[in-house]
């Protein structure tokens, strides 16, 4: 799907609801006298890993953006249920971002990673 | 399982730092030659780091302890994320830990020096003032960030929905620093993202369980959040043909086959341990002979599901990961 007709899909479905939640203000706190504003976010976008949405058949993905690579861009290395790592590295170029396909992170021994989490 | 990066123990390299839902933090050394295989985050005492209830890897069920409640008579807590954290600004890492029963947040000093982590024996309570800072659900992820870039850390928290009532929803949280170096003072955690309750077209939107982190994706100077969740929408119906009616029915009958099948094998093998030991070398083998057997059968039954979800409708869920500009 075209990404301009994909975001205005989003934007008419949820536009409303994340940028209401986000732009209420919170009232002030003890001692302050001016509210602190809570950030305002444009409508959310999955993420892809190379063709496939990000965290398909992984159970409670749990993303964190690191340079993995050294190339200067910050990919996801997500984490999930069974305590693997996947890293889906950032790809070059301008525009949204893009992520390629999802690898396991592997040790020094060259076995996938695994923290055993379930 | 939250991975955070962070260089734990001083060396220069990158290290993995993350809860586990066995209720202790684990730690994978990084090193010129990569990462190593995770092992737990003790204690200077040499005991485990948890809240309560943790997984007992010796007695193989789930145990309780009170040994390192800051006060008696606290409710119940299960340690399942964790980051290293220079709390007090002395230049070693300290650790927070969340409460996967509730939306409590604790703290272990580090007592020993950088490089040479040595943590105390008791967890004490992240405040507000002199109550107990609750963030709405039960904590998932942390993330020590400077959201609001005033120069404090603040925390940035993933929560999933209360058991109890399940009318608070689950969401990502923005827990502000308003105190000084070495010395956080947390005020009421505001919402960042809720969870999209109501059904909707396609795409997926966010539900439950979120796992965020904050990052400048964009590369416009401020902080995104990129999250891990369940996501819900409404599958518009359509007609289906009469070779897919067929189909979706013949699928429906090979899984009630199949999935009798893993059952039973499930069963036989659980009879095979139970008699054999479940130490003993010979249930080691047993369970080797039925995961070769086993991983067939997952495989037609995944492939099986996936093809039967195509041809269903109405409200489905998945895992996915958004992008949250920040605007």
């Amino acid at each position: 799907m075209p990404t301009q007709l994909f975001l205005s899909i989003l934007t008419t479905f949820c536009g409303s609801s994340v940028a209401t939640t986000s732009a209420q203000e919170t009232p002030a706190t003890a001692g302050e006298r001016t509210p602190v504003p809570v950030a305002r976010f444009a409508p959310p976008v999955l993420l892809l890993a190379g063709d496939e949405p990000m965290g398909k058949r992984r159970l409670y993905p749990s993303p964190v953006l690191q340079d993995m690579n050294g190339d200067g861009r910050a990919d996801v290395v997500l984490g999930d249920l069974w305590g693997r790592i996947t890293v889906a590295p950032r790809l070059a170029g301008e525009g949204a971002p893009r992520f390629g396909k999802d690898e396991p992170l592997l040790t020094r021994d060259g076995e996938p990673i695994d923290f055993a989490n379930w | 399982m939250s991975p955070q990066f962070v260089d734990f123990d001083g060396d220069g390299h990158l290290d993995i730092v993350a809860g586990t839902f066995s209720g202790s933090p684990h730690l994978a050394l990084g090193g010129k030659e990569g990462f190593a295989q995770p092992t737990q985050i003790l204690d200077g005492g040499g005991q485990r780091i948890v809240l309560n209830q943790f997984w007992n890897y010796e007695t193989k069920e789930w145990d309780s302890t009170q040994r390192s409640d800051a006060a008696a008579g606290l409710p119940e807590g299960h340690g399942t994320s964790a980051i290293a954290f220079d709390w007090d600004a002395d230049g070693d890492l300290d650790l927070l830990i969340g409460d996967y029963k509730s939306g409590r947040i604790f703290r272990r000093v580090n007592e020993g020096k950088p490089g040479a982590p040595r943590f105390a024996g008791i967890n004490l309570p992240v405040l507000i003032g002199e109550e107990p800072l609750a963030i709405p659900g039960r904590i998932e992820t942390l993330r020590p960030v400077d959201w609001d870039a005033d120069g404090r850390i603040d925390l940035v928290c993933g929560s999933v929905e209360a058991k109890n009532p399940r009318s608070v929803p689950a969401g990502v949280y923005w827990v502000r620093n308003a105190g000084e170096r070495g010395a956080p003072r947390f005020e009421a955690p505001r919402a960042l993202i809720t969870a999209v309750a109501e059904l909707r077209p396609p795409p997926a939107l966010p539900f439950g369980g979120f796992y965020p982190d904050a990052f400048d994706v964009d590369g416009d100077g401020d902080l995104d959040l990129v999250v891990g969740a369940k996501g819900h929408w409404d599958e518009p119906a359509r007609e289906l043909t009469e070779t897919e009616r067929a189909r979706k029915a013949q699928i429906e009958r090979d899984l009630e086959e199949l999935e009798g099948t893993i059952e039973t094998s499930l069963e036989t093998l659980d009879q095979g341990l139970q008699r054999l030991g479940e130490d003993s070398e010979e249930a080691k083998a047993l369970v080797e002979t039925h995961q070769a057997q086993f991983r067939p059968l997952f495989e037609r039954q995944t492939k099986l599901r996936e093809e039967q979800d195509g041809l269903t409708f109405g409200r489905k869920e998945g895992y996915f990961v958004w992008l949250f500009e920040r605007q």
